[in-house]
């Protein structure tokens, strides 16, 4: 049994853990650093420590000092959160060894996971359709040309143990393809430590789609539909949504169950979600995200399923309760993300409420936006029958909103939500790009 | 009565500053007033010397504690063994480089030195009990 957890993050990933735990009954314990101690998580969890300064290496990546403070504080697991040391295997191992739980998958699978190649590779044994690509890391500019001209130009170059967007690169002829793989090798081993990068045919205008599944690890694997996180700038996702307005349900289905069979063929344990790029009426496997995400409370809402009560639930080795036909998703799900575009004081503070509207944040008035850490201030998400309702809900909760002091990207993500392309469900992940530059452009 | 609320004393005090007068002296009925300049100040260049009227609170003169905190999170101990005698003790003197506790985390005993030759004044920390990164260990004194 659980009953005592350590939540190895901050903003409000850490305040919603928080709260899974205070739902549950467990003790919750929030490890900090210097910058983050006025902050909502440290309030109001029973016990908080700080484990370092304000950079990221010095607290929340102090592996170190993360397990010292869960074990000093009479922890019986580790909660990583989204980002930071959630997707790294060594800290996972770190934390079985120093005999904790770890919340999330096994050590060994999220190693698995991590390298690009690996995971493409579990993905055909399952199954999957992979972009076309190379099945190996590029051994050398030789085999890099041979792969390119059966693949087909576009290609995209990937660092094997990259993510989050870097270490890519897109080729879109054969005369920029040396000096392309030099600079990807070069970045990859900078970013990553690891100098092998594989190619694919690179989608000019996909649609990101992702499956949420939990998996107990012990042959029960259920998926909670899928979100569509094709609203991006710069790889980072803005807009969220479940159901996505433009899967058909024969796809739907192949989609879903082909991720639950990727999550059964690797035993899988806790929860996590399958990626994919959808390009007209055919889709491709992408990565796995050995972890909960932050746009997981779309899936919460359409399911009525707690995805962190669940984590800790499998964490403790519970077999889920229930099976597929047991899930059902209903209406529809919106999340915007707001971000700031400075940090600083904030003077006000006012986040929206009434029906089918939920917020998570960890910022008040009075609060800092530390430029620390990741600019993500809060989630709104909205709930509803239909999405047009969706759509005019989330407006009206992002006029209620009023943030003073720093600058927010609230206006642009109206401009979004009531862009033509966006409320008739057609568009791809250059939406941004196209609405926001626009009007930048006449405004 | 407060000198500095008095708007013509002010005004005096002003003139008298950006004066090039050394001293000067003043009495009416009302009061009686001597300024004099600081004289070690006023042989640097380009600062503005203050007459002696404006100092109001003694310099202090004792050397200030310093704290000395937690650089991980692990557990205290001032002894590196259950049976053996402290590191430090209150009052002790230490030089730069000398172990004050030891900081258990990991299963790795890490050894907390000075930076700085210094006296322990009080410690601050319970041993044997967890400390987080940058709270209080000791209160020193440099010497």
């Amino acid at each position: 049994m659980i009953g005592s957890i350590l939540i190895a993050n901050r903003g409000e990933i850490a305040v919603r853990v928080v709260r899974a735990c205070k739902d549950l009954g467990i003790r919750s314990v929030v490890a900090y650093s210097t910058a983050d101690k006025d902050t909502l998580a440290v309030q109001m969890a029973d016990q908080a420590v700080c484990i370092g300064g304000p950079e990221t290496k010095e607290s929340y990546l102090k592996s170190k000092n993360i397990i010292m403070a869960a074990c000093l504080t009479r922890c019986d697991a580790v909660h990583p959160g989204v980002g930071f040391l959630s997707e790294n295997a060594g800290f996972a191992k770190a934390v079985e060894d120093a005999g904790l739980i770890f919340i999330g998958p096994r050590s060994e699978t999220i190693a698995l996971l991590g390298n690009k190649v690996a995971a493409r590779k579990a993905a055909l044994e399952a199954g999957l359709p992979i972009t076309p690509g190379s099945k190996e890391a590029i051994a050398d500019l030789e085999d890099a040309k041979q792969t390119a001209a059966q693949v087909g130009y576009p290609i995209i170059l990937k660092a094997a143990a990259g993510g989050g967007g870097r270490g890519m690169r897109i080729v879109r002829k054969q005369s920029e393809l040396a000096s392309n793989l030099a600079l990807a090798k070069k970045e990859a081993l900078l970013f990553f430590g690891d100098d092998s990068v594989h190619m694919e045919r690179y989608l000019e205008q996909p649609r990101h789609l992702e499956v949420q599944l939990l998996s107990d690890g012990q042959g029960t694997v259920v998926h909670l539909g899928e979100r569509d996180c094709s609203v991006q700038k710069n790889h980072q996702k803005l807009l969220e949504e479940s159901p996505s307005p433009i899967l058909s349900d024969s796809l739907r289905n192949a989609m879903c169950n082909d991720a639950v069979r990727l999550f059964q063929e690797l035993g899988y344990r806790g929860a996590g979600t399958v990626e994919f790029l959808l390009d007209g009426d055919a889709y491709y496997f992408m990565e796995v995200n050995a972890r909960l995400q932050v746009e997981h409370p779309v899936s919460e809402l359409v399911s009525d399923i707690d995805l962190v009560h669940a984590q800790i639930q499998i964490a403790q080795g519970k077999a889920l309760s229930y099976c597929q036909s047991d899930v059902r998703c209903k209406g529809y799900s919106l999340e915007c993300r707001i971000n700031g575009l400075s940090a600083g004081h904030i003077k006000t503070f006012v986040m929206p409420s009434g029906p089918h509207v939920r917020v998570d944040t960890y910022l008040q008035a009075g609060s800092v936006l530390s430029p620390y850490y990741d600019s993500l201030m809060a989630k709104i998400i909205v709930h509803t029958p239909t999405r047009e309702m969706g759509l005019a809900v989330m407006l009206r909760a992002l006029d209620e909103v009023v943030i003073e002091g720093v600058k927010t990207n609230i206006e642009e993500q109206k401009l979004l939500i009531q862009s033509r392309p966006f409320s008739s469900g057609r568009f791809s992940t250059d939406l941004y790009a196209k609405v926001v530059a626009q009007e930048k452009h006449h405004g | 009565m407060n000198i500095i609320d008095n708007p013509d004393l002010q005004q005096i005090i002003t003139m008298f500053e950006n004066s090039s007068l050394a001293e000067l002296e003043l009495s009416s009925s009302g009061y009686s007033l001597k300024l004099k300049r600081n004289t070690t100040s006023a042989e640097f260049v380009g600062s503005v010397p203050k007459p002696e009227i404006a100092k109001s609170t003694p310099v202090e003169t004792k050397p200030a504690c310093e704290v000395i905190t937690s650089p991980i999170v692990g557990t205290f101990y001032l002894t590196p063994a259950p049976d053996a005698p402290p590191y430090v003790r209150v009052g002790s003197t230490v030089e730069p480089g000398a172990v004050l506790c030891t900081i258990e985390a990991m299963k790795l005993m890490n050894q907390l030195e000075a930076d700085f030759a210094c006296e322990i004044v009080e410690i601050l920390a319970d041993p044997e009990q967890m400390v987080e990164f940058g709270q209080p260990l000791f209160k020193v004194k440099r010497v």
